[in-house]
């Protein structure tokens, strides 16, 4: 049934594409070195690519890094929201390496896609800095890469975030004097993200050493936004009824900020939940209400200090040859209502 | 008594050869060649470093997974239905090619078939789904965008799947070069140019083309309509797959969701761009590939000149409504009322 009526232009067509393919090829494997040793004179371009760039905190990287720039003088700074697209992180790369940036500053949305960056900013002599998140040269899982494979990072180590966050609302659950048998955890992250896992699961066993108890955990799947967080939680709350006290931990300030807003929709009173944040720039809504609620803390990231510090230690190194620290952190504080204000949470 | 000569009947009337190319072309693909005139000549404008070579490469990378979904997609709208599901399938691929490889000692063929053989089986169940439970295409495929990214999530736990970029095919895919041109844009050539062949040259084409202008007609006529349909389908989700090996290759790794979500807006906004008519029947694969290099070129353009991300979905929405409206008002309809 299947009658090809004209196939000479097939034909043609793939006998100039094989022609093509004989007279150049290339293998794409090429070398993984970070920095690329050379010092800029004139002008520096940069690239910084974010994931989740409509995020608060991102948000105040971005201005940090911009206000930076700015500041340093002679710096010429472009930031991408790569969202969670890995794909789009691979692209946004190649688009500033293409347009001849001399520096790529990036938060990549899955570690997992570190390589690919890695050999793209490299092939092109692209200095290359992560902010945020960790990025292996050789390998999808930063947990399980050589020190020395690491690519130079600015930011916070979300396992160490998560540490802190798993050990307030242990201290709270502690101090609220609740019973592990009438309390369970809810602990929401998109569960896609390793990242957010890596956080969450440093979370629950810092809890569990500063509680000094086992808590049942109800893992809640979320897409990363308050909406979603609350929708799901919700329906949590309807199965488990019997539950008198929750804590409340997450990947970010949005999951930890819609659940508990659902646990209080749903009747629990404010002393009745233990809602530890990631980032304040949600939690400090509820304090500036006034009014009592469930986020008891939150670990205070301040975005606007990890663009900064980013941008001037690529700048360093690309204008004086300093070398890139292996790691650099920004400050973390755990802040709650009574003082989140002096330590310079800003409330939009 | 007048004499009067007449040409003879058999000869074509002499068009000038401009005039032919133009024909040959079609207005629809003009206006998308006139659009990616003035989008380059803007960004160019804008900044001297969008049209070059280097950023010309990254254009097509980037539009390649996107490419390949759309031109499956124009199949499938030509014959009357509608894919919502591309995405999800191809995030299934992804991971799947990504967790054979890593299963089967690091191998990058055994990966791939798995991922294609798994492609032309959600395929085929997305096509007897429609036929045989009479479900609208649209529905169905819209359970499958659902359901098919939830088995992607399952089977990887939600995490990237492996890593490939140990492996010389799947470095060749992501960053290989065949007489300059990236492999992966090489890959979206052919795939486009086999499509073009079978609806063109081919019987195949042909009814697909019948099925979606009179499904009526085309049954009278003796097509099999069920049969077509469901092969219609197992060639998107062939072509899913391939996407997804694409997207393997070039991420690294099996990504379940990550790279895949949205790709079901961008291949559908393309084909309709491209000149498919949503109903059936009008289209071609040399219009949806002028449509993906205009949004690619639009999304890069935007980027080098630092516009926010925001807007690009603004942009990509409204043009997919812009494109529907010119095709109602060229298709002659009436130019009011709900649409039939």
């Amino acid at each position: 049934m299947a009658r090809i009526r004209r196939p000479g232009a097939a034909v043609v067509a793939l006998g100039v594409a094989i022609a093509l393919s004989l007279s150049a090829c290339s293998s794409g494997k090429e070398s993984t070195d970070t920095s690329s040793g050379k010092k800029v004179s004139g002008k520096i371009s940069l690239a910084y690519l974010q994931k989740q760039g409509d995020q608060q905190y991102f948000i105040d990287e971005a201005q940090g890094a911009k206000d930076k720039a700015k500041q340093l003088g002679n710096v010429d700074i472009k930031v991408v929201n790569l969202g969670n697209d890995t794909n789009k992180a691979v692209s946004e790369t190649q688009a500033a390496v293409a347009q001849k940036v001399n520096g790529v500053i990036i938060v990549p949305p899955d570690p997992a896609v570190g390589p690919q960056i890695v050999q793209t900013a490299a092939a092109a002599k692209v200095t290359l800095l992560t902010s945020d998140d960790q990025v292996c040269k050789n390998g999808p899982d930063p947990s399980k890469c050589a020190k020395d494979q690491l690519v130079q990072r600015v930011g916070f180590s979300g396992s160490q975030m998560g540490q802190q966050v798993g050990q307030r609302a242990g201290e709270e659950f502690k101090k609220a004097g609740w019973k592990a048998s009438d309390t369970a955890v809810i602990s929401a992250w998109k569960q896609d993200v390793t990242v957010c896992t890596d956080r969450v699961v440093a979370a629950q066993a810092a809890f569990e050493q500063a509680a000094g108890t086992k808590v049942q955990v109800i893992k809640v799947g979320t897409d990363n936004t308050p909406t979603d967080a609350q929708s799901k939680t919700g329906a949590v709350v309807s199965g488990h009824r019997s539950v008198k006290h929750w804590v409340v931990w997450g990947c970010n300030d949005e999951n930890v900020s819609g659940a508990v807003t659902a646990l209080q929709n749903a009747g629990y009173k404010a002393g009745d939940i233990d809602g530890v944040g990631l980032g304040a720039y949600l939690a400090c809504k509820d304090w500036n209400s006034g009014k009592a609620t469930g986020m008891k803390a939150a670990l205070f990231i301040n975005g606007y200090d990890v663009g900064g510090l980013a941008v001037q230690t690529i700048v360093d190194n690309l204008r004086n040859g300093k070398p890139m620290p292996q790691e650099a952190f920004a400050p973390t504080k755990m802040v709650d209502a009574s003082n989140w204000k002096q330590e310079g949470v800003k409330c939009t | 008594m007048t004499t009067a000569t007449r040409e003879p009947v058999d000869t074509p009337p002499k068009d000038p050869a401009p005039r032919r190319v133009l024909s040959m072309v079609g207005p629809q693909n003009l206006s998308l060649i006139g659009a990616l005139i003035v989008v380059v000549a803007i960004f160019t404008w804008l900044n001297s470093g969008y049209l070059t070579w280097d950023n010309v490469q990254v254009i097509g990378e980037a539009a390649t997974v996107a490419g390949l979904l759309a031109v499956v997609q124009t199949v499938v709208i030509i014959c009357g239905a509608m894919d919502i599901s591309v995405g999800s399938q191809t995030g299934v691929a992804s991971v799947i090619s990504a967790m054979a490889f890593m299963s089967t000692g690091h191998n990058p063929f055994l990966g791939m078939a798995a991922a294609v053989g798994l492609g032309v089986v959600i395929g085929v169940a997305n096509g007897l789904i429609i036929v045989y439970g009479r479900v609208n295409p649209v529905i169905a495929t819209l359970a499958g965008l659902a359901a098919y990214k939830g088995i992607a999530q399952l089977i990887s736990g939600g995490r990237a799947q492996g890593f490939v970029l140990g492996d010389d095919l799947f470095i060749f895919i992501a960053r290989g070069r065949i007489a300059g041109i990236p492999v992966q844009v090489w890959i979206l050539i052919v795939v486009a140019v086999l499509v073009h062949l079978m609806l063109k040259y081919t019987d195949i084409g042909r009814n697909i083309y019948a099925i979606g202008g009179n499904d009526t007609a085309a049954r009278l006529a003796g097509i099999n309509i069920n049969k077509y349909l469901i092969a219609v389908y197992a060639l998107a989700g062939i072509v899913s797959a391939v996407a997804g090996i694409v997207l393997t290759a070039r991420t690294g790794s099996g990504q379940p969701t990550s790279g895949s979500e949205g790709l079901e807006l961008q291949s559908i906004t393309a084909a309709a761009l491209g000149g498919c008519a949503l109903k059936g029947g009008k289209g071609g694969i040399g219009g949806t590939l002028l449509a993906v290099l205009l949004l690619g070129a639009l999304n890069n353009g935007l980027n080098v000149v630092g516009v926010n991300t925001f807007w690009q979905n603004v942009a990509q929405g409204a043009l997919l409504v812009v494109a529907v409206i010119i095709q109602q008002r060229r298709s002659g309809e009436r130019a009011v009322g709900l649409p039939t």
